[in-house]
């Protein structure tokens, strides 16, 4: 029977990695150990509650590391302590949730829904109703803080757009990082570069901005970086249906950015190249020049665990679940030993595991695809 | 264009323009949209401003990346293009050079505001935005068709016999005559695009665009460009499940705020109580807008074009009905003192 693959990490700014399989997830530190986990039971291994019902769809640590949090398809969320990862607080979302992040205090937890809007909830008491934040008309797809001495919240959505808000006085539009011409899946900042943030797109780039002004820093074309994966078969190419129109073309739909403290660089995954790509910072600032790393199946999410890279995969030739990469002198090497500890991670198993539907089927514009003469005005 | 060219002239009739008015704003349309503000062409909607970017000198180009020198390009792009071509009325130069968008009509219709407006505020650029198809196609003909009589009218000015509408006169004469302006049984003012004699302006400075204002509102203004945005007669939305896709939002606030300057105002009025009742308690309940007494509205000249010269305002005067009217003014945030 084959394992549930890995399909969502989050890492903790103390060295903890979460990776949630389904409903479960286990909570590992830098060897790979299991410290926490919703299934495992061992002697040293704290048990969690589940977050809720459904698949594990969203996860965040606060930046102290104190706090935990996950959300499930089904809406429901939990906040747990890192000290005992006993249950701080429950909550459940009005609409499903995309993405979670801590406030920079770890005092609120803000979730970003697929209604447009972004709530936030006192995160440390056990009560204490959700307050709206802010709201795009759009979906939204990821959210995220920023390190600088003026915080800042940042939300991407489906209509292409960052938007930069003040904190918590997020009715008040900073500025709007406009550049994007497909859905924004993921927005990114670091304590290493704390005026900058980056984005992935639906439209095959990596952004730059500029986090006070919105201003487009730099656009990296993926294409330029991984089109070889297409020319030699090795990308997934999806089947030609109604449901994933990724056939057609050869799109380059990034899943997920991230900034890696310890490597000083931005990394990202995208849908279906089996490659993790990375994007030093350098003065300007500016990204570059980028590094490409093989890895052994398409990936499903890319997280940093201590100064390590952990890209984790639908379960590739031998059932492997992520691999783990470490640099040095500017080459990437596989971490045998981290790889091999997450590879032996109990994922559970099912009958078949369904196929991960492909972003674009949520994210791209219908109208692009519907035929010609269709009504102009949707109604 | 010779005068018998006039002949051909005619303003479009609104019965080939109909189109229902309920849109579903959350499905994906496809729209013409810039990338972000600098990128935007507007010598399409106002041809006595801007200059087409195809007279433009060839060494102006887009670099591939770096996007900040691409910016600075723009910039400068957009000072070399506000022109003012012939026919432009006597107007105030704008200081900076550049012309830019200050008025904007959320939802204008068949432009009946932008059309009583433009003579009132003949240098600044007004634009209305509408979502359906055919009722823009129809502003944008009513508005070339009314320039074509300006030219025409300006051609024939020196045998004679041309008058200038005097607007600001008329309209102080109008405002006198009626007991109480903003009474919904007053006699409809402005007849909506003079055709005989010459505005100030020459309806050179207001245009419509199809957009779909709750995605689409930060591609086209800069933070704070705008000084009025009018909200008129909006869909209702009745439905509870609906009042998201209402227009006054809290979320839509948000970016009401960003693109009004602090001091700007926000228009809105609408005959429905119900709706009269969310904006208002959506605009008290935002940090960002200050409610406009009564009292200093009487002395804004935008107002009585705000109550009378839409073709729903007509409608609702012609059925006797209450006309309700709340205008903000956009503030610092007190949130954050000695800021914006």
């Amino acid at each position: 029977m084959p394992r549930l693959p890995i399909t969502l990490m989050a890492s903790s700014p103390a060295g903890l990695a979460m990776l949630a399989f389904d409903a479960d997830f286990h909570i590992v530190d830098r060897t790979g150990k299991v410290v926490a986990s919703t299934t495992v039971e061992a002697d040293g291994v704290a048990r969690i509650s589940r977050a809720g019902k459904g698949a594990v769809k969203a996860a965040a640590f606060s930046r102290d590391a104190g706090l935990f949090a996950a959300c499930t398809s089904e809406k429901e969320m939990a906040i747990y302590s890192t000290g005992d990862w006993a249950l701080v607080r429950s909550h459940v979302a009005e609409k499903r949730v995309n993405a979670i992040a801590f406030d920079p205090q770890g005092a609120f937890l803000v979730t970003a829904d697929k209604f447009g809007d972004a709530h936030r909830v006192p995160a440390a008491a056990a009560e204490g109703a959700a307050e709206l934040l802010l709201g795009h008309v759009s979906i939204l797809c990821d959210v995220a803080f920023s390190y600088g001495p003026r915080p800042l919240v940042l939300t991407c959505d489906r209509d292409e757009k960052l938007r930069i808000s003040r904190y918590p006085n997020a009715y008040n539009i900073e500025a709007f990082g406009l550049g994007h011409t497909e859905f924004v899946t993921s927005v990114a900042t670091a304590q290493f570069a704390p005026d900058v943030a980056v984005t992935g797109a639906g439209d095959g780039t990596v952004r730059l901005w500029d986090v006070a002004t919105g201003r487009l820093l730099q656009t990296v074309r993926l294409e330029g970086l991984l089109a070889g994966y297409y020319a030699d078969g090795r990308a997934a190419r999806g089947e030609n249906s109604y449901v994933d129109r990724t056939a057609a073309a050869e799109r380059y739909g990034v899943l997920r950015v991230r900034a890696a403290e310890g490597l000083r660089a931005f990394v990202a995954v995208v849908e279906r190249i089996p490659a993790v790509v990375v994007l030093p910072l350098g003065d300007g600032p500016a990204l570059g020049p980028a590094s490409v790393v093989d890895v052994a199946s398409p990936p499903t999410d890319v997280a940093v665990l201590g100064d390590r890279v952990v890209v984790s995969y639908a379960p590739g030739p031998g059932g492997d679940l992520a691999v783990a990469l470490s640099w040095s002198g500017g080459t990437a090497a596989a971490d045998e030993a981290l790889s091999s500890a997450l590879n032996a991670l109990p994922t559970g198993e099912a009958d078949a595991v369904a196929p991960v539907p492909s972003i674009f089927v949520w994210g791209s514009k219908t109208h692009l695809d519907r035929p010609a003469g269709d009504d102009e005005d949707g109604e | 264009m010779a005068v018998e060219d006039k002949k051909q002239l005619k303003l479009p009739q609104k019965r080939f323009f109909r189109q229902r008015a309920h849109v579903n704003i959350f499905s994906d349309m496809e729209f013409q949209v810039p990338e972000r503000p600098s990128a935007q062409d507007w010598s399409a909607h106002y041809p006595a401003y801007f200059r087409a970017p195809a007279d433009q000198p060839a060494d102006l180009k887009r670099p591939a990346d770096g996007e900040a020198e691409a910016e600075a390009e723009d910039e400068g792009r957009q000072a070399a293009q506000a022109k003012r071509g012939p026919g432009a009325a006597a107007a105030a130069a704008d200081a900076a050079g550049t012309a830019r968008v200050e008025f904007a009509d959320i939802g204008c219709g068949y432009g009946g505001l932008l059309v009583a407006l433009a003579p009132l505020y003949p240098s600044t650029l007004m634009v209305g935005m509408e979502i359906r198809t055919k009722v823009v196609n129809y502003l944008q003909r009513r508005i070339e068709a009314l320039r074509g009589f300006q030219h025409a009218l300006l051609q024939r000015q020196d045998k004679g016999g041309v008058e200038w509408v005097d607007v600001r006169a008329k309209l102080s004469q109008e405002i006198a005559d009626l007991a109480a302006p903003r009474d919904p049984s007053a006699p409809e003012l402005h007849d909506n695009g003079e055709t005989e004699r010459l505005v100030p302006g020459h309806y050179e400075n207001i245009a419509a665009m199809r957009i779909n204002c709750q995605k689409y509102l930060p591609n086209f203004f800069e933070k704070g460009q705008l000084s009025k945005i009018f909200i008129l007669f909006a869909d209702p939305h009745f439905k509870r499940r609906k009042h998201k896709a209402r227009i006054v939002s809290t979320t839509m606030l948000a970016e009401y705020a960003y693109i009004l300057r602090p001091g700007g105002v926000l228009y809105t009025i609408t005959d429905v109580k119900d709706l009269y009742e969310w904006n208002v308690k959506h605009l008290d309940a935002f940090p960002l807008f200050e409610r406009i007494p009564d009292a200093e509205l009487d002395s804004d000249p935008a107002v009585p074009c705000v109550v009378n010269s839409t073709e729903e305002g007509k409608k609702v005067a012609r059925n006797k009905g209450a006309k309700y009217l709340a205008c903000y003014r956009r503030i610092a945030d007190p949130a954050e003192p000695g800021c914006l």
